[in-house]
């Protein structure tokens, strides 16, 4: 084991990890604006996979020209399934633990759902550039993981823009420190609900074409994404967007550095000793604003 | 005024009877209906054996789980592997792996209750994940993805009975226990401080009740059920991999049929269990068997029950009792009364 394998794995890890973190804030947002943790998360990382996937089979179309699509495109679903589950929880008023279980059920429909129609065989996505890499000394940096980085570093730009410079952005923050004042000052809390849930949806979906330069397509990857953009999220403490991006970065050098160092079977391992660490000496993570 | 108090015994007794008729009813059945019709029952008992045992956390503790299937695969590679690697009885090898999923309840439990809110329900989601992916990894022990096949020999001192009657019988009986200790449990001294943890864990706190100690003593409880009647499917199946022993899927069906049956009731795992028997049935030959169409099926049930009846659908039976028992005792409290 030479030094520069380690560098290596650690650039891997950062470049993977920004992928990680622009997930973390889809799930983060309505976690702490709303108290929802979406468990569907991951499977609309997937989902949205698919119509990347299915523009370039057919049209050729360059997996990154797929990202104004499906962001829109799963913000409307989102939306959707604000109006379908979400606002209809709240209505009835439904505990914690029922709320877990909805979204649950959300996620099993929708991974199931991906498997009927699209079967269980892995689809691959090979981009133009999916094999270039550039070499920087002994580091060789690998292009689509490269683009995916700075993808999600344009994404989560934007977010924080969104978040402190416009209007809405800001009410949304408000809603999310304190619901009631929020209200007072004149919010809609129903439409800044809905506003943050198709944000976090349509956040899952901008990761998702980037993912796809790099990974495999198959209906059960969601889960193991919406575990991990969890783990991120607690790290980072609820609710924090630069907790969550940092995390994101965090998580992707661990998994990345254990896979080289032990077997990339064990990476997960260490992403769940890592959560009960954080739980145990850190429940409120690092970068925590919101938690009440 | 004595024969008053003997009408009233008499009808105190009438649950009591009424339970009797019930279990016999059961314990007949076999000898009633053809085996292929016998195979859902088991099923029906099998799940209500796992959806009892998870109804202590998560109904009467409070506590949701999602990875139940992490305990039911720790109890059933246990007693296989004791039993492939050293010739071990599992009926030895069921109790070692009931108590080795002891510690992998603390591990979850230990650092999540001390939390309120989402973090137990993602440990256990994560638990579950991290022991599928160990299975896989030690393959040179487990054989990974391919799966263990266990001979079939019958043996009733091997678990193994030689008809489906045997197991008809064997989950009958582990699922009426599970009841019956859901059932001491929810009524006892204990299971008074769950239900106000529950309800208002500040309060039971400010009285004097330890919620971390009564989540674990439930979830402890709860994890050793369930290996127990991981050793037993694993003898029953005869073949355990650990996709369909450490899958989301098991552990959505266990958390599908105690929400629809009723969390924290005593008969609702029961209710839920036949539900979800039911609509596996039904959905089957509604999808005609695709991949993905049965849990498509379960997720919108799961959805659905939650917006429509969180509480469960024991309580209607209950009220459909009480209506059709209302004339009856009616009359008799009219007489009772002096």
């Amino acid at each position: 084991m030479e030094i520069h394998q380690i560098i290596q794995a650690v650039v891997n890890g950062l470049l993977l990890g920004g992928i990680y973190g622009l997930i973390a804030i889809g799930l983060t947002l309505p976690f702490g604006v709303m108290d929802i943790p979406n468990f569907a998360h991951g499977e609309f990382v997937m989902l949205a996979m698919y119509p990347t996937f299915f523009l370039w089979a057919a049209f050729g179309f360059d997996p990154i020209l797929s990202v104004p699509i499906v962001i829109p495109m799963f913000f409307l679903i989102g939306v959707g399934l604000y109006y379908l589950i979400l606002r209809r929880l709240f209505i009835v008023n439904a505990s914690t633990p029922a709320r877990l279980l909805a979204l649950a059920g959300l996620s099993i429909f929708l991974f199931n759902f991906a498997m009927f129609k699209w079967g269980t065989t892995h689809h691959i996505l090979k981009a133009s550039y999916g094999m270039s890499a550039i070499s920087i000394g002994p580091i060789i940096i690998r292009v689509p993981l490269l683009i995916s980085f700075i993808g999600s570093v344009v994404l989560t730009s934007l977010v924080m823009l969104f978040l402190n410079m416009t209007f809405m952005g800001k009410a949304l923050l408000a809603t999310a420190q304190d619901r009631d004042a929020a209200i007072l000052m004149g919010i809609n809390p129903w439409r800044m609900y809905m506003i943050c849930f198709g944000l976090g949806v349509g956040l899952a979906a901008g990761a998702a074409p980037f993912l796809s330069t790099f990974q495999v397509i198959f209906p059960t990857v969601g889960m193991s994404l919406t575990l991990i953009a969890f783990v991120i999220v607690i790290m980072g403490g609820l609710g924090s967007v630069t907790g969550a991006y940092l995390g994101g970065l965090v998580i992707g050098m661990v998994e990345s550095v254990i896979s080289l160092l032990l077997t990339p079977e064990l990476a997960w391992v260490s992403i769940f000793i890592i959560f009960v660490l954080i739980l145990l000496y850190k429940p409120k993570g690092f970068l925590g604003k919101w938690v009440k | 005024m004595e024969r008053h108090i003997e009408t009233l015994e008499a009808i105190r007794k009438i649950p009591k009877l009424k339970l009797g008729i019930f279990i016999l009813l059961l314990i007949s059945l076999p000898f009633l209906f053809p085996l292929s019709f016998i195979h859902y029952i088991i099923l029906i008992f099998f799940f209500t054996a796992l959806t009892a045992a998870w109804n202590m956390i998560s109904g009467f503790g409070g506590q949701l789980s999602l990875g139940h299937s992490a305990f039911f695969a720790v109890g059933a590679y246990t007693s296989t592997l004791l039993y492939i690697y050293f010739g071990l009885s599992p009926w030895i090898g069921m109790v070692i792996g009931a108590f080795l999923a002891l510690p992998t309840a603390f591990l979850i439990g230990y650092p999540t209750f001390r939390l309120r809110g989402a973090y137990f329900v993602l440990a256990t989601l994560a638990l579950a994940e991290v022991i599928r992916r160990l299975l896989v990894y030690f393959r040179g022990l487990t054989k990974g993805s391919v799966g263990i096949t266990l001979p079939f020999t019958g043996d009733p001192r091997l678990l193994q009975f030689p008809s489906e009657k045997g197991y008809y019988y064997l989950f009958l009986f582990l699922a009426l226990l599970v009841i019956f200790v859901g059932w001491k449990l929810r009524y006892s001294r204990m299971g008074y401080f769950f239900l106000a943890i529950r309800e208002e864990q500040d309060a039971a706190e400010a009285l004097g009740v330890n919620p971390k100690r009564y989540k674990m003593i439930a979830l402890l409880i709860s994890a050793f059920i369930t290996a127990i009647t991981g050793s037993i499917y694993a003898q029953w199946a005869c073949y355990i991999d650990p996709d369909a022993v450490c899958s989301i899927e098991l552990s959505v069906q266990i958390a599908l049929a105690g929400i629809v049956g009723g969390m924290g009731t005593v008969w609702g795992p029961f209710a839920g269990a036949t539900i979800l028997v039911l609509s596996q049935g039904v959905g089957l030959t509604l999808t005609g068997g695709v991949v993905g169409g049965v849990y498509m099926l379960y997720g919108v049930l799961l959805i659905i029950a939650i917006l429509i009846r969180p509480q469960g659908v024991i309580g209607l039976f209950e009220e459909a009792y009480k209506i059709l028992t209302k004339p009856l005792s009616g009359k008799l409290t009219t007489h009772v009364d002096p």
